[in-house]
C-alpha cells in the first residue's frame, strides 16, 4: 500500500474517509485482513517472491546462471539437492533463473501500474466529475471505449509485435492496454460520488475544481483502485509471461518466466522440469497476488466505512 | 419500443468503437513501425522494390488519405497480401477463422455449463466439503494461465496418458467432412459422418478446456456469491410461504436473478478466451486465426496483423452486444431504466 501523506491525522478527524482511517486503525485492519487465513498465505507468498527477487544475487544458489552462462557438463540435470529445480539445456540452474525472472516480472508490474493507474484514474475522475452528457466526459469515455474494445492480451501482443522485442517495449505495450480499465472503474464511482451532498457543499463554499476533484472525490474512489492494483500485479505478470512466451519480451540470455516455459516445452517430456517449474512459478505468483488482493478487498471494502 | 431504443444506442456506440479501433490499428500498424514497406521486405531488399511496395501500399500519400484508402479496402474485404502465405489475407482468414470460432464457441459452451453448475452446487452445499472443494479448485483454476494449462495437458495427455489427441483438429487417417460452416464438428454432424465428428470432438476437448479453465472458475465464484446473496432475500421466503415447489423456486426465482452478474462479466470472459486463444492455438498446433495472427506478429506481417485485430475487435464488440441483450432479458430493472433515459 502506497500512502504519500502520512501526517494526515487532522484530515482524518475533520472528515470520515476510509483512506485516512486506514492508518489510524492499523490493528483493526490487520484483524480484518488476517481473519481469512488464505489472505495471510497470499501475503506470505507475495513477500517471499518480492524479497527473493530483491535479494536474488545473494540468495540464489548460482547467481551467475541468470545470464550468458554455459555449462554443458551439467546440461539437463534432473532436480536434485544441487539443483532443486534441475538445470536447463545449457546447464543453467533453473531455480536461480526463476528467481531472477521474478525481478523482470515485478519491475514490469510496478512500471505498468505506476504509469497506467494514475493516467486511467485521472481520466476517469475528470469524466466522472463532469456530467455524462458534457463533451469532455463523452470524449474521454468514447476514447476509453476504443481501448476497451479489444481484449488486453491481443492489444498488448499487437503493440509489442510492431515494436522491437525488449522488456521496455513489452511494458509500454501492456501499459497502453491496461489504463482503460481504471478509467472505467473510477468513472463509475466518481460520477456517483460527485452527486453526493458533501461535493455540493464544497461547491457552495466555493472550493476550486482541483480541490473537489482531488480532495473530495478522489479519496472516496481509492479503495477499489488499490484492491484492483493488488489483484492486477498477478495479471500483469501473466500478460508479461504471455508476451515473453511467444518471444515478445525480455530476450535471452536474461531469464523471463514465459520464455523459460516455451524454451523448456521443446524438450518435453524427457526434461519436464525445464518447463514445469517456471510454469508453477507463474501460477504461484498469480495465486499469491490474487489471495492477497482478496484479503485487501475484504479489509478495505467491507468495513472501511464503519 | 424501450428495448429497441436501448439496442439502437448500444449499436451506435459499437459502430463508434469499431471506427475508433480502425484508427488505433492504423496508427499501430502503419505509423508506429516507421517504414512499413522496408520492414515488410527486410533490410536486404533493393530500394526499387521497396519503392514499388510503398506505392502499392499508398505509403507515398498523406497520412489521412492513407487512412481512408485503408478503411475503404478493409470494408471491401481487401486487407492486402500476406507476406508469409503470399496469399490474399482475406483468403487466409476464410481458411483459419472457422477453426478459432469452433474452439472459442466450444470453450464458451464449457464455460457457461460448468460455471453455472459449479456455482450452483457450491451455493446449494454452502459451507460443506463440496463448497470447500470447489473454492479451493477455483483458487488454482483462476491462477493457472491458459498457456500453462495447455502445456500441462500436453505433457499429461500427450506423453504419459495418451487418451486424447493433443495436436491439430483431426487425425491424419480421417477424411475431413465437406466444408459447409467450417466448424468440423458441425459439418460432420450435418453430413452424418459420426466417425469424423467423434474424432474432431476429441481434438477439441483439451484445447477448449485449457482455454476455458480460468473463466469457468471465475464465473463459478461469481454465480455462487450471487446465489448466496439472493438466498437471504425476503422474496424467497414469501414464495415458499405461497407453497411454490422448491424446484420452481430454485430455477425461476433463485437461479435467474443470480445469473445477472455472471452474464454481465461474460463479455469480459470472452475477451479472455479470444486473447488466450493466441497462445493455446500455438501450443496445440490448432490451425486457427490466432495462430496465424501470432505468426504474422512474429514476422511483422502488417496487413495480416491489422486484419486479424480488426476481426477480433469486431467479434468482441458483437459478443458484448449479445451479452448486454441477454442481461436485459434477465434483469427487468435495466430495461426499465433505459426507458427512463438514464
Amino acid at each position: 500500500m502506497i500512502n504519500s501523506n502520512l501526517p494526515n491525522n487532522s484530515i482524518a478527524i475533520s472528515s470520515v474517509r476510509p483512506k485516512s482511517m486506514f492508518w489510524l486503525n492499523l490493528g483493526k485492519n490487520w484483524y480484518r485482513f488476517s481473519r481469512n487465513t488464505l489472505s495471510v498465505v497470499g501475503l506470505v507468498i507475495v513477500s517471499g517472491i518480492i524479497i527473493s527477487a530483491i535479494f536474488a544475487p545473494w540468495i540464489t544458489p548460482y547467481p551467475e546462471h541468470a545470464g550468458p552462462f554455459v555449462d554443458f557438463g551439467n546440461r539437463g540435470q534432473s532436480p536434485s539437492l544441487q539443483h532443486l529445480c534441475g538445470t536447463d539445456i545449457v546447464g543453467r540452474d533453473i531455480l536461480s533463473r526463476i528467481i531472477f525472472a521474478f525481478r523482470g516480472a515485478l519491475i514490469m508490474a510496478v512500471v505498468v501500474l505506476v504509469l497506467a493507474v494514475p493516467f486511467g484514474v485521472l481520466l476517469g475522475l475528470i469524466a466522472g466529475y463532469f456530467h455524462q452528457d458534457s463533451w469532455i466526459s463523452i470524449v474521454i469515455m468514447r476514447f476509453t471505449d476504443v481501448f476497451l474494445g479489444l481484449p488486453p492480451l491481443i492489444l498488448a501482443l499487437v503493440i509489442a509485435a510492431v515494436l522491437k522485442p525488449t522488456l521496455m517495449n513489452a511494458m509500454i505495450a501492456v501499459t497502453i492496454s491496461w489504463w482503460s480499465w481504471y478509467t472505467r472503474l473510477v468513472y463509475g464511482m466518481a460520477s456517483s460520488v460527485s452527486n453526493e451532498y458533501f461535493v455540493t457543499a464544497a461547491k457552495l463554499k466555493g472550493a476550486s475544481k482541483f480541490h473537489i476533484l482531488f480532495r473530495e472525490i478522489l479519496p472516496n474512489c481509492l479503495s477499489p483502485v488499490f484492491t484492483k492494483m493488488a489483484l492486477d500485479v498477478g495479471w500483469v505478470i501473466l500478460i508479461g509471461a504471455s508476451l515473453s512466451f511467444v518471444g515478445l519480451g525480455e530476450q535471452p540470455p536474461t531469464p523471463a518466466l514465459g520464455q523459460m516455459v516455451s524454451d523448456g516445452a521443446r524438450y518435453m517430456p524427457t526434461f519436464w522440469w525445464m518447463t514445469i517449474f517456471p510454469a508453477l512459478a507463474i501460477v504461484l505468483a498469480i495465486m499469491g497476488f490474487n489471495l492477497m488482493g482478496d484479503g485487501l478487498r475484504d479489509m478495505l471494502e467491507t468495513g472501511g466505512m464503519e | 419500443m424501450k428495448f429497441n431504443s436501448f439496442l439502437l444506442r448500444r449499436l451506435s456506440l459499437s459502430i463508434f468503437v469499431i471506427f475508433g479501433l480502425s484508427i488505433l490499428i492504423f496508427v499501430i500498424a502503419r505509423v508506429v513501425p516507421g517504414e512499413p514497406a522496408r520492414m515488410a521486405l527486410g533490410p536486404q531488399a533493393p530500394e526499387a522494390v521497396v519503392q514499388k511496395l510503398r506505392q502499392e501500399m499508398h505509403l507515398d500519400k498523406p497520412l489521412l488519405e492513407q487512412y481512408f484508402i485503408w478503411v475503404k479496402d478493409a470494408f471491401s474485404g481487401n486487407f492486402g497480401r500476406s507476406l508469409i502465405t503470399k496469399r490474399l489475407v482475406l483468403e487466409d482468414i476464410k481458411e483459419y477463422l472457422p477453426a478459432t470460432m469452433e474452439l472459442v464457441i466450444f470453450a464458451g459452451i464449457l464455460m457457461v455449463i460448468f460455471a453455472i453448475l459449479l456455482g450452483t452446487l457450491a451455493a446449494q452445499f454452502k459451507d460443506t466439503w463440496v463448497d470447500g472443494l470447489i473454492r479451493v479448485s477455483s483458487y488454482f483454476g483462476i491462477a493457472i494461465p491458459a498457456f500453462v494449462a495447455a502445456i500441462f495437458f500436453m505433457l499429461l495427455f500427450g506423453y504419459y496418458w495418451p487418451i486424447l489427441p493433443v495436436l491439430g483438429r483431426l487425425s491424419s487417417g480421417i477424411t475431413p467432412p465437406a466444408n459447409i460452416t467450417g466448424l468440423l464438428t458441425l459439418d460432420s454432424l450435418i453430413q452424418r459422418n459420426f466417425v469424423a465428428f467423434w474424432d474432431a470432438f476429441k481434438h477439441l476437448i483439451l484445447p477448449s478446456v485449457a482455454l476455458s479453465l480460468g473463466a469457468i472458475f471465475q464465473e463459478a465464484r461469481i454465480t455462487r456469491s450471487a446465489m448466496v446473496d439472493n438466498m437471504r432475500k425476503d422474496f424467497l421466503s414469501a414464495e415458499r410461504g405461497y407453497g411454490i415447489p422448491e424446484r420452481v423456486i430454485m430455477f425461476k426465482y433463485l437461479l435467474k436473478p443470480s445469473l445477472i452478474p455472471t452474464v454481465s462479466i461474460m463479455g469480459l470472459d470472452f475477451a479472455f478466451l479470444f486473447g488466450n486463444a493466441f497462445l493455446v492455438e500455438t501450443i496445440f498446433n490448432w490451425p486457427g486465426i490466432s495462430r496465424y495472427g501470432i505468426n504474422a506478429m512474429l514476422n511483422k506481417d502488417l496487413s495480416a496483423i491489422s486484419a486479424v485485430v480488426i476481426i477480433f475487435g469486431t467479434i468482441f464488440v458483437v459478443v458484448n452486444i449479445i451479452v448486454d441483450i441477454i442481461v436485459t432479458f434477465l434483469d427487468p430493472r435495466i430495461r426499465l431504466s433505459t426507458s427512463r433515459g438514464i
